[in-house]
């Protein structure tokens, strides 16, 4: 069991850093956000046996929770990317850090997205259900999927779709904190060029995400860059309930920073 | 008033814990003993803001995670109840010792209430507060076992599988499930032996047949009690939270 801290970060919140010191492994900190509402240890537990297993491979972790949930008691008017930036200047200024990871599980991997951009201490960017958008492959992905139901199942979408809906419907980037339309392409791109390394994987979780295609439709041409890896696992949940998805899932992470984030 | 995040001193595994401190010198010690599997991590934070309103009005409230749960050391295989019964008491006396003249409550919610009425049957706590308990640990499981099949085929969680992925016998709503616990929970039956009632408070939806003895009973509304059946997490209101603690601190606590 490698031995963990607890880091004290602004305005009283704190987290638990886990891992090797910034001389030794690999000098890198992941910074694990909150998927969600769910406190810093992650649905199942994920979080804590990802730190876990990091920091056995020679990777620090910080796993915390920002204002207004889990032990963070109070909410904060302050913008989250600043709040995040925050937390990286304690690690940078207290223990030394000076490289991170960041990102996460669906809103955190929308995060960690907008803190790279804008922040070039990070290096690497984890986005797990994160941004994609619904393109030709998605419309062939699902009218495939329309056609492999049986009729009970087309009677009852036929009745879903004429049913009248209380207001209009909300799109995934309603519900989402992702870019206009189109900018993603020029952001992916400028990470790129930064020398960001970044791990996709969308979920069958993902309801907007059907077809392993969209990633490059989404992204352009600089998501077949070496520094990106890319997993679709449609059979798995958006929260990893099962624990040979969990397990599958820190496999493939610490795979991942073995071979992009070495010192 | 502030939040102290600290290993529990001596601990070994290393028990993670956060202790709210009163400002002024605290009218009580609260240790909280959590629920367990799904429900620890689906009512975290609604525990971690009941901690804080109760601290507002002056107690000291100490939240620990068990071993192998949240950010303790173990593994979530380690856990068992009949270890949560020694680590309760472990940080019960690290909370006695930092408020030796007031008197200590046990919180225990749902299965943690197990873990909590031990204390009092011991001697180690002076009152008991119940929170939406577990009193029969069979059907429980079995209420749980129906859940964790109900989401292992749910179109919803799994809206790509075409076959129901198959269940393990080692993982229950999500978590590591060993034989020992299994047997644990099973055995878990509500007894008031040894448990004074005049030191109870039970807070729930209602008040049943089974329900253990209390002197003073505190009505959950939904929101705080429909938490146990949902596995999704939202965010919690506060408003009831506060009405629920002024209902605890409105009661006398005798050592």
């Amino acid at each position: 069991m490698s031995s963990e801290e607890i880091v004290i970060l602004e305005e009283g919140r704190f987290g638990v850093l886990a891992g090797p010191p910034p001389e030794q492994g690999s000098g890198v900190c992941v910074l694990l956000l909150n998927a969600g509402f769910i406190h810093r240890s992650g649905p199942f537990r994920l979080h804590t046996r990802l730190a876990r297993r990091l920091a056995a491979s020679g990777h620090a972790s910080l796993r915390f929770d920002a204002p207004g949930v889990g032990d963070s008691i109070a909410r904060s008017d302050v913008p989250l990317v600043q709040t995040i930036r925050a937390a990286m200047d304690v690690l940078q200024f207290r223990h030394g850090y000076s490289r991170f990871v960041v990102g996460g599980l669906c809103s955190a991997a929308d995060l960690g997205w907008q803190v790279a951009l804008a922040d070039a201490r990070v290096c690497g960017l984890l986005s797990i259900d994160g941004l994609a958008r619904k393109g030709w492959w998605y419309r062939f992905a699902r009218l495939r999927r329309g056609l492999a139901k049986n009729p009970v199942a087309w009677v009852r979408a036929l009745h879903r779709r004429v049913r009248p809906r209380p207001g209009p419907g909300m799109t995934d980037a309603d519900l989402r904190d992702w870019p206009a339309d189109g900018l993603e392409r020029a952001q992916f791109a400028q990470l790129i060029e930064r020398g960001v390394s970044m791990f996709f994987l969308f979920t069958g979780g993902a309801s907007y995400f059907l077809h392993r295609r969209q990633f490059g439709e989404t992204y352009g041409a600089a998501s077949r860059s070496a520094a990106v890896a890319f997993e679709h696992w449609p059979l798995c949940d958006h929260t990893f309930f099962a624990a040979a998805d969990r397990l599958r899932l820190i496999d493939s992470i610490d795979d991942w920073m073995g071979r992009h984030l070495r010192r | 008033m502030r939040i102290e995040p600290l290993w529990i001193p001596a601990s070994s595994p290393r028990l993670f814990g956060v202790l709210h401190v009163a400002t002024a010198p605290a009218r009580a010690a609260i240790l909280l003993c959590a629920p367990i599997l799904h429900e620890y991590v689906r009512s975290h934070r609604l525990f971690a803001l009941l901690a804080h309103e109760l601290c507002e009005r002056g107690f000291d409230v100490l939240r620990f995670d068990y071993r192998g749960c949240g950010d303790s050391e173990g593994d979530a295989e380690e856990f068992l109840m009949s270890q949560a019964d020694a680590e309760a008491a472990f940080c019960a006396d690290f909370l006695r010792r930092r408020n030796p003249a007031v008197p200590l409550v046990a919180l225990g919610v749902r299965a943690g209430a197990h873990v909590a009425a031990r204390l009092v049957r011991e001697r180690i706590a002076d009152a008991l507060w119940l929170w939406q308990p577990v009193v029969d640990g069979a059907s429980y499981l079995a209420g749980l076992r129906q859940r964790d099949a109900d989401e292992r085929s749910s179109p919803m969680r799994y809206p790509m599988a075409r076959t129901i992925p198959p269940g393990a016998t080692d993982s229950l709503m999500g978590y590591p499930f060993t034989t020992r616990l299994f047997d644990e929970l099973e055995q878990l039956a509500w007894s008031d032996a040894g448990i004074d009632a005049a030191r109870v408070t039970l807070l729930d939806a209602g008040v049943g047949a089974a329900s253990p003895a209390h002197a003073r009973f505190v009505e959950l509304p939904v929101p705080l009690s429909a938490w146990a059946e949902e596995i999704d997490m939202s965010r919690v209101a506060v408003a009831p939270i506060r009405t629920i603690a002024d209902a605890l601190a409105a009661g006398t606590i005798a050592r």
